[in-house]
């Protein structure tokens, strides 16, 4: 019974999360990315999946999320710098992260549904 | 200037307006009528091949008669793959470097695309020495010298990065095919590189037809086979079934197409978070592009599945929760 009502959170998630990540990526993604001018991750991002399926903005948005929840990581490798991320406003950062994390649950979700039903 | 010459048509414009612009001699528009038959009294389409005729002599050459056969073949390659719209000639050079990492296009990139490549590599280790440089000094005098040096820096960048468009065409020319396209008709190819473009056409072609429709054409494909599964079970009478089965089969469609696309974006970006986290390969460049493209792939293909799967699963759960 927990399994279903977690398979049918999952797929909601899902279908919710494409609203939200449209949202997201054609109102605050252009907003967010210009307190990421100087971000090697960003640039190279938005320059490589800039044929993508519109303008590759859905991959851009998980971009800004990966380095807003992570930045100390991908300042290691010298991608980002910590100062930048925290400049950005906090509404900004909700907008970039809440419909990566969706997605992610949702998927997260998905899969784990889809091996238990296989096995 | 001496001997035959060719270019590409940048834009779709009509024959006579395309000849007007061209300028030429009383004499040579006769002979352009000839040359140019390919196109002639035609709305001349972007990638089409114009001859300049030899203005020296009236009759036909070899060479033109060459350049003459290298734009038929070239017409007939984008006709054939309906790819004489923009999608061809914008997104080219990343069509190229799929073809490149595809294996359908060995032997395409240049040494001097390598070479960029490289370059942009060496910019990018620059920045993270930069930034590494800074974060062990941390100091404010540190900071103003770390700022002047990263915008120095990413200036040069992005006139690398705008540099890569330029590269990759597999053509020995110093400009991109978007540019060469762009510059209009006063540039002149030399009839040895028209060989290289009328090749390349031909594969970019194809492969631009197949990639543009590629999504479109699977999630076609899964419809259709969700709508024949729905028919075939509504067809054998039982009412029972038939619901069931726009329970289960929508629910299959959607969260596997869902759950594919998601994946695949977050498996490209993955990808290049992985690869540039884990083993350092800059998010620019040839590296970056193949690991986008495994993420992309891998994430697609993975999430589709189970998306099947647990989209089918959820389908007959709400088909029992409605019906009881």
């Amino acid at each position: 019974m927990h399994l279903e009502y977690f398979a049918v959170v999952s797929c909601a998630l899902l279908l919710l999360s494409f609203p939200i990540v449209f949202s997201a990526m054609y109102k605050k993604l252009d907003a967010a990315e210009r307190y990421m001018q100087y971000s090697t991750f960003i640039v190279g991002c938005r320059h490589t999946f800039r044929h993508s399926h519109f303008e590759g903005r859905p991959q851009r948005v998980f971009a800004m999320a990966t380095v807003i929840l992570i930045p100390g990581i991908i300042q290691r490798r010298g991608m980002v710098l910590v100062e930048d991320v925290e400049q950005i406003p906090r509404h900004l950062k909700y907008w970039m992260v809440i419909p990566t994390l969706v997605t992610c649950l949702s998927l997260i979700g998905i899969t784990i549904t889809g091996f238990l039903i296989e096995n | 200037m001496q001997g035959p010459y060719a270019f590409i048509n940048d834009r779709s414009q009509p024959y006579p307006l395309l000849k007007q612009r061209l300028s030429l001699n009383p004499h040579v528009q006769t002979k352009f009528d000839i040359l140019n038959q390919h196109i002639r009294n035609t709305v001349v389409l972007p990638g089409q091949l114009v001859i300049i005729g030899d203005s020296r002599t009236a009759s036909c050459t070899v060479e033109e008669a060459r350049l003459m056969s290298s734009a038929q073949n070239i017409k007939h390659a984008l006709l054939a793959h309906s790819a004489t719209d923009q999608f061809l000639i914008k997104n080219y050079d990343q069509l190229q470097k799929i073809m490149t990492y595809a294996s359908i296009g060995v032997g395409s990139a240049t040494s001097a695309w390598s070479k960029h490549l490289e370059e942009i590599e060496k910019t990018l280790q620059e920045i993270d020495g930069l930034h590494k440089q800074y974060l062990s000094k941390g100091t404010v005098a540190a900071r103003g010298e770390f700022v002047v040096k990263r915008s120095t820096l990413f200036s040069r960048l992005e006139s690398q990065l705008h540099g890569m468009a330029r590269f990759g065409s597999g053509l020995k020319n110093e400009g991109s095919i978007k540019k060469m396209l762009g510059i209009s008709s006063k540039s002149y190819w030399h009839h040895g590189e028209i060989r290289g473009y009328e090749e390349t056409v031909k594969r970019v072609a194809k492969a631009s037809q197949v990639l543009k429709k590629g999504t479109y054409i699977g999630i076609a494909l899964d419809v259709g086979a969700t709508a024949l599964e729905i028919t075939e079970a509504c067809s054998t009478g039982r009412e029972q079934a038939c619901t069931q089965a726009k329970y289960v089969e929508g629910g299959k469609l959607v969260i596997g197409v869902g759950g594919a696309s998601a994946g695949g974006t977050l498996g490209a970006v993955g990808g290049i978070g992985a690869c540039a986290i884990v083993f350092g390969i800059p998010t620019a460049g040839a590296g970056a592009l193949a690991c986008a493209i495994i993420g992309g792939a891998a994430g697609g293909f993975a999430l589709g599945k189970l998306g099947s799967n647990a989209g089918e699963w959820v389908g007959k759960v709400l088909y029992q929760a409605v019906e009881d």
